[in-house]
């Protein structure tokens, strides 16, 4: 489990200082797919760099499986890192290397064995025909095996962020870090490669943590989610939850798109009509016509799955002449359809 | 034909070239075990660096500095006493070495930073992600991903000091410098300056080709445009899973941006 404890990140300059995280805190479950989402400069990025302090946050506590990894010497965090596995936007794949030897690095730079060492917690460095043998085992995982003894250069993106992955998945971590990770590549790409990810963790059991500026990533896979906004977490929660009530100002602009947010519904009001899997067999906008002499006019909808679960929003106006609004409202909560008013 | 040109004959101008080469290479040997690790140093110990120590990094910095700021024509001057010390003498090819040594290594450090430098910043994150040490990530991600660089920069560092070498030689040693403005100017024998001179461009040449070549050959990477070696790389790839150009990538990451939230 990791666990973030009153983390703060200031970066000083002389124009005024710059707060890039305040005061987060943080409970990551081991075996969840862990989303972070936020805007450009919410913070996310230097976030997900705290948990193996590739960043050294200013103040508070990064806690991995008991242990404060804030506290730990260079020595023992170089150990600790081999725990972490770390995928970023841009791959970061050593470029003079082949992909097998790129997969291959993290299982060279295993410290070797001192004959009279007693250590037991550490994973030494193997010899040189089992570190191959794995590599491979890894580039099978990643559907890559074909490209063992292809340069970087020669890869297209989705391929260089699976070796990416392969090679943060071979000193078996048990947590995977994704900074990003998809926001390089294409819809396509970005699909497959969020697969991939959903399997480690169900396969391997991983826990994955996922930082992203696109809802679409959080909805696909993850099972909790983090809004971070202005340095600070906005809300967390599983991903059903937040998307079903969104709490705050910053998770509702990510879930509703901002168009349909600022439109202008001419007296009436907007309700967001929420269909999270419960058996609605009501056709609730005919009902409302017909039933209520509702007129409700359809501004937005859409059908997410959302962890492995349909799920369904719809934005609708609804005119407050005639206590409209009101039997609406009505009408919904008899046919117990969740909605919420003033997005 | 002029007398001394005469005199020389081909081992005249054999024993001269020779001479050039030997003291070039080995000074570059030279400069480069002092050099290269100053290099790393300057590049490792610099704020942001993989082991930050902003006074030692301002303190090789400086020396650096102060050494390549010193005309090399005075700095030999100013170094006899220090080959005398050091070396014994101030006359020969020895005392040559080490003063182009000391004129080069610092040049080298730079250069060494410089290549150092290029490497993605990303990668070096990703090493030390995986838990690796300072020495690792020098080892292991400084030198071979910088390599292709590095070479450029041996080529340019030893073309530096074939330059300085016939500067040295107008003091003391030999090679072709020597010739050419000890021996050829005061008796005005053009045909052995300008063959002095012709020498100087083919070795120049050689070492120049070579080390281009080298360099290409050793880097994995591809460059759009760079058409030799898309070309043999794109005939072992199926098409499609060539990475697009980079004018079609900057398209689709423009495309990608309108469809963000």
């Amino acid at each position: 489990m990791i666990q973030l404890k009153h983390l703060t990140k200031i970066y000083p300059s002389k124009n005024g200082d710059t707060v890039a995280l305040n005061d987060i805190d943080l409970t990551i479950p081991d075996g969840s797919i862990f989303g972070i989402i936020g805007l450009s400069g919410a913070g996310k990025s230097t976030l997900v760099r705290c948990v193996n302090l590739l960043e050294r946050p200013t103040s508070g506590s990064v806690v991995i499986d008991g242990e404060d990894v804030t506290l730990a010497k260079q020595k023992r965090l170089n150990l600790l890192r081999k725990n972490i596995g770390m995928i970023f936007q841009n791959f970061n794949l050593l470029e003079q290397r082949t992909v097998a030897q790129n997969v291959r690095f993290p299982l060279d730079i295993a410290p070797v064995k001192r004959k009279n060492s007693t250590e037991n917690t550490v994973k030494f460095r193997a010899p040189k025909q089992e570190r191959e043998q794995r590599v491979k085992e890894l580039l099978e995982l990643v559907e890559l095996s074909d490209k063992a003894n292809a340069y970087p250069s020669q890869l297209s993106g989705g391929q260089k962020q699976r070796v990416a992955i392969a090679r943060a998945l071979a000193s078996g971590p048990k947590y995977l870090l994704c900074d990003e990770a998809t926001s390089a590549l294409d819809p396509t790409t970005t699909q497959s490669i969020l697969a991939l990810l959903k399997s480690i963790n169900e396969k391997l059991g991983v826990t994955v943590i996922v930082i992203t500026h696109e809802m679409k990533v959080v909805e696909s896979i993850c099972t909790d989610v983090a809004v971070i906004s202005n340095s600070r977490i906005a809300e967390t929660g599983s991903v059903r939850e937040v998307f079903s009530k969104p709490r705050s100002e910053i998770a509702k602009e990510l879930i509703i798109p901002d168009l349909i947010r600022t439109i202008n519904s001419e007296g009436g009001k907007k309700l967001r009509l929420i269909f999270a899997g419960e058996e609605t067999d009501a056709p609730v906008i005919s009902g409302l016509a017909l039933e209520c002499n509702v007129k409700a006019n359809i501004l937005y909808a859409d059908t997410k799955n959302i962890d492995g679960k349909p799920f369904g929003h719809m934005v609708i106006a609804v005119s407050e002449e005639d206590g409209q609004l009101e039997k609406a409202k009505q009408y919904l909560s008899k046919h117990n359809v969740q909605f919420e008013e003033e997005l | 034909m002029s007398r001394l040109f005469g005199q020389l004959g081909f081992e005249g101008f054999a024993l001269a070239t020779v001479e050039t080469i030997y003291m070039t290479l080995i000074s570059t040997v030279v400069a480069y075990a002092i050099g290269l690790p100053l290099g790393i140093l300057l590049c490792a110990t610099d704020k942001g660096g993989i082991k930050p120590i902003p006074w030692l990094n301002k303190l090789i910095g400086f020396v650096v500095n102060i050494l390549r700021s010193i005309p090399f024509i005075i700095l030999m001057v100013a170094l006899i006493p220090a080959s005398r010390a050091i070396v014994g003498t101030s006359i020969g090819n020895e005392a040559m070495i080490f003063m182009l040594v000391v004129a080069a290594a610092p040049y080298v450090a730079r250069m060494v930073e410089s290549s150092i430098k290029e490497v993605d910043k990303g990668v070096i994150e990703a090493a030390r992600s995986m838990g690796a040490n300072t020495w690792q990530i020098i080892w292991k991600v400084y030198l071979p991903e910088a390599k292709p660089s590095l070479i450029v920069g041996a080529v340019i560092s030893t073309v530096t000091i074939i330059g300085y070498s016939a500067m040295a030689g107008t003091i003391s040693g030999g090679g072709l410098g020597a010739l050419a403005v000890t021996q050829a100017r005061p008796s005005n024998a053009q045909d052995v300056i300008w063959l002095c001179v012709a020498l100087i461009v083919i070795i120049v040449q050689i070492i120049q080709e070579l080390g281009m070549l080298l360099a290409k050959r050793l880097d994995r990477r591809i460059y759009f445009g760079r058409t030799k070696k898309v070309a043999a790389a794109s005939a072992q790839l199926p098409a499609e899973e060539l990475p697009a150009p980079i004018s079609a990538v900057n398209d689709e990451m423009a495309g990608q941006d309108d469809q963000n939230l």
